[in-house]
């Protein structure tokens, strides 16, 4: 059959995909990641297991990146831009004239692109500011409107049709709060400029310069430098390049182009209502309330592992907002509490409770914030210096940061990690300790104290009644419990009294709880509360079904029985069942509940749910060539579900060479 | 296992988490210490964690995480991608499949994997297992079939380029 030129696409496409290698310091890093949470590195003890919120959560609390790239661009004309104010020699009465002229224009329009090996063409924009602090920016997939005053933010993903506002929208310093052309045109800074040979730009001769950008990010140790190209007759610049360093430190080239001063325009362009059909999603926090009195809740201690003033690490959301009040916003389906009135974040997971705690400052962040006043009992806290930072907690075990301009230190054995921005703390960021919260059982027992009653030390009573509702004793249940909590078991087996009861003990915090309930006679069940699902319940009830005979006979090509010939049988299993709290297992008999052949080479199995199922047989004897795979022999002698039933079916395995 | 979760999440730093996921389970996971292949184990619970964490992503997030559009454009190893929201489709169209479908496409057409050694960590036949990448292909295209339409109506370019 000829393949149709869709088909061939999408087979392109997974071809592509199978191509994908990730890069080897990518790789490095992920195994050593994993090998620090799991296993610790080398003859160090183990490093100690950090409930880390992950990267795209800590990146998403400091900068929403896309329009990083414009900020990026437009720190970079305004920094030229007050260079050019400031600047001294040859052409410094033009350029007094150029911001002159500059300031008593009342818009600016350009477009931008970021070349080199950090630019993409997704970054081409056409911008337009005003000087009441309005910004837009626009390609062909992303608008964003900005308006400093309003601390509003809309942006559209054109594509999808999303509109994401942001309230107490607040651009950092120092880049981003530049977005304001003329309001920081009137901020002169003291910036080397160097005149270069005139050039020509579209046949027209322009006067270029060469500036220092120091209110840029450094491009590996260098302060990064610009060009600008002016209009000797209009005396306004008309191509600015700056380069720069993205967050991957890679340099860019960021270019302005086509600037104009002053064209007409549509004020509704800057109309920050999202469109009427895109789906809107709103982030910040618009008003700040008014703080609370106490200090130990405006201005609450990092406890470095531990938590952070009153709250603890593993605490419920419920627990938290009685302790610290309501936040002040919601992220993520209320797993990111937002308290930006006072300068921090935290991170807490519906089951496992508080995972992460991000203290805060405006500096690069987008969100109006409060910059977090708190500090650690050593004194550490926003706008601590290195030196103080490593005076507190010595050697950090790694430098994290994104480029020159943004170190990030951390401290496995604290659970901390903390940004500098000009060698000044901008951010701490905090997480949960394992081995130092077993070193500290007042402070873990506190905890769980403070944790709701139900979730502290709680169990789970379940009774076991059969299809005539009577308790069942003897059943046997193996729960399977997936905890962060180094002290709680995996596995536990149980067995039911004459009761039909048995009791499991739940760790105060967990993700996952899954019972495995066997009895003979019996259809055997899988009973589970998943990640996000609801709690279990203080008591559940099992209620087994009875299992129906199968069985057969296993034999040699001569016709004579195998004796000791292991048998095990699965179910096909619908994956629809496993959306119900309790269901049927597809393992009937595997492992250590296959069934072994007897004298006459005879197998059976009680606990086949009744009706139409589709049974899968894997059979295998040391002696005898046995099934690699589950159902070779079975289909290979096409054995019936009626023979399965009848206990009549023969297998026939053949004696190894 | 960590390429693998780089191909089906084009995150490197999702799949960085997700490998600590990843391990953490299997190595509380009896069926992982049962499993007679503990490699097709290992992939296959990757392959479920990945599109748990598409599913996630789209079911759960209030706010959309800015970052994944820098993400989307990041450079080394994925920028081979040269319209990466193709992929993503192909991917969401992969998550669509039954469990087995999405098992047996990913193995096959994004691991490489032979239907021999796909039917041997399944526990089936290399007949089935051909026969369920060929149906889920065909799902696959016709799901970004009718997705790419619609993304052409809405302005969108889905083409490959």
């Amino acid at each position: 059959m000829p393949m149709n030129d869709d088909l061939k696409t999408i087979l392109r496409r997974l071809n592509r995909l199978s191509q994908i290698e990730p890069n080897d310091e990518a790789a490095r890093r992920a195994l050593a990641n994993v090998r620090e949470r799991l296993v610790g590195s080398g003859a160090e003890p183990a490093r100690p297991l950090l409930s880390k919120p992950t990267r795209s959560f800590l990146r998403s609390r400091t900068m929403y990146p896309r329009v990083a790239a414009v900020v990026l661009a437009c720190a970079a004309i305004i920094a030229i831009l007050v260079v050019l104010n400031s600047s001294g020699g040859p052409g410094q009465l033009a350029f007094a004239q150029v911001i002159e002229k500059v300031e008593k224009t009342q818009s600016l329009t350009f477009r931008t692109k970021n070349e080199g090996p950090g630019g993409h063409a997704e970054d081409e924009m056409q911008i337009i500011v005003l000087p009441d602090g309005k910004m837009r920016a626009e390609n062909s997939k992303i608008l964003s409107i900005q308006d400093l005053k309003a601390h509003r933010m809309l942006l559209l993903f054109k594509e999808r049709k999303t509109a994401q506002v942001i309230e107490g929208f607040s651009p950092p310093s120092p880049a981003a709060a530049d977005l304001n052309v003329y309001e920081m045109i009137r901020n002169i800074r003291k910036d080397a400029v160097e005149r270069l040979p005139d050039e020509e730009i579209d046949g027209r001769k322009t006067i270029v310069f060469r500036v220092e950008l120091k209110g840029l990010p450094k491009v590996g140790n260098e302060t990064p430098r610009g060009k600008i190209w002016v209009d000797p007759q209009t005396e306004l610049p008309i191509r600015i390049e700056a380069v720069a360093e993205d967050e991957n430190e890679k340099p860019v080239t960021s270019v302005m182009y086509d600037i104009e001063f002053d064209q007409p325009f549509d004020p509704a362009i800057f109309d920050l209502a999202p469109p009427k059909d895109y789906s809107v999603q709103t982030g910040g926090v618009a008003n700040f309330p008014d703080l609370p009195e106490k200090a130990d809740l405006t201005a609450p201690e990092i406890i470095p592992g531990v938590g952070l003033g009153p709250i603890r690490f593993g605490m419920l959301r419920e627990k938290i907002e009685s302790l610290l009040g309501k936040p002040d916003g919601y992220e993520g389906n209320k797993t990111n509490l937002l308290y930006y009135s006072r300068g921090f974040t935290l991170s807490v997971s519906k089951r496992s409770g508080l995972k992460g705690i991000h203290c805060t400052s405006q500096t690069l962040t987008m969100n109006r914030v409060r910059d977090f006043v708190g500090k650690t009992k050593e004194g550490i806290g926003i706008g601590s210096s290195l030196e103080e930072v490593g005076k507190a907690f010595g050697k950090a075990d790694r430098d994290e940061g994104v480029n020159s301009f943004n170190k990030r230190l951390a401290y496995d054995k604290y659970g901390l990690e903390i940004q500098f921005v000009d060698d000044k703390v901008i951010m701490i960021d905090m997480n949960e300790i394992r081995s130092q919260v077993e070193e500290s059982p007042n402070e873990r027992k506190d905890a769980a104290e403070q944790q709701s009653p139900k979730m502290a030390g709680r169990t789970l009573k379940i009774n076991v009644v059969g299809p005539d509702g009577k308790p069942v004793p003897g059943v046997k249940i193996r729960d399977g419990i997936w905890s962060k909590e180094m002290t709680a078991k995996t596995n536990n087996d149980h067995v039911c009294d004459a009761q039909g009861q048995t009791v499991i003990e739940l760790p105060s915090t967990f993700d996952i709880l899954r019972l495995f309930t066997r009895c003979d006679g019996y259809v055997p069940l899988f009973t589970h509360w998943e990640q996000l699902d609801e709690d279990p319940p203080d008591a559940y009830t099992i209620k087994l079904t009875t299992g129906t005979l199968i069985g057969g006979v296993v034999k040699d090509e001569e016709g004579r029985p195998i004796v000791g010939a292991k048998v095990e049988v699965m179910m096909a299993h619908d994956p629809a069942a496993n959306r119900k709290r309790t269901c049927f297992t597809a393992w009937l008999a595997e492992g250590d509940d296959a069934r072994t052949t007897d004298v006459e080479g005879r197998w059976t199995l009680d606990n086949v749910p009744a009706g139409d199922v589709k049974l899968t047989l894997k059979v295998s004897h040391p002696d005898y060539q046995s099934d690699a795979d589950w159902g070779g022999l079975q289909k290979e002698q096409k054995m019936t579900l009626e023979e399965l039933r009848k206990q009549k079916a023969t297998l026939i395995m053949q004696r190894k060479k | 296992l960590y390429a693998l979760l780089v191909r089906l999440t084009l995150r490197e730093d999702v799949a960085d988490d997700l490998l600590q996921e990843l391990v953490l389970r299997l190595s509380r996971s009896e069926g992982f210490q049962r499993a007679e292949s503990p490699l097709g184990y290992a992939r296959r619970a990757a392959i479920h964690l990945s599109f748990d964490w598409h599913r996630k992503r789209r079911h759960e997030r209030n706010i959309e995480d800015p970052s994944e559009e820098q993400a989307a454009h990041a450079a080394g190893p994925l920028a081979v991608l040269i319209d990466r929201e193709d992929y993503e489709r192909v991917l969401a169209g992969i998550e669509r499949l039954s469990p087995l479908g999405r098992t047996c496409v990913v193995l096959h057409y994004v691991e490489q994997l032979s239907y021999a050694e796909i039917a041997k960590q399944l526990g089936t036949t290399p007949h089935k297992v051909r026969g369920v990448c060929h149906k889920g292909v065909r799902r696959l295209q016709q799901f970004v079939g009718r997705t790419s339409n619609s993304a052409k109506t809405k302005g969108g370019n889905a083409d490959e380029r």
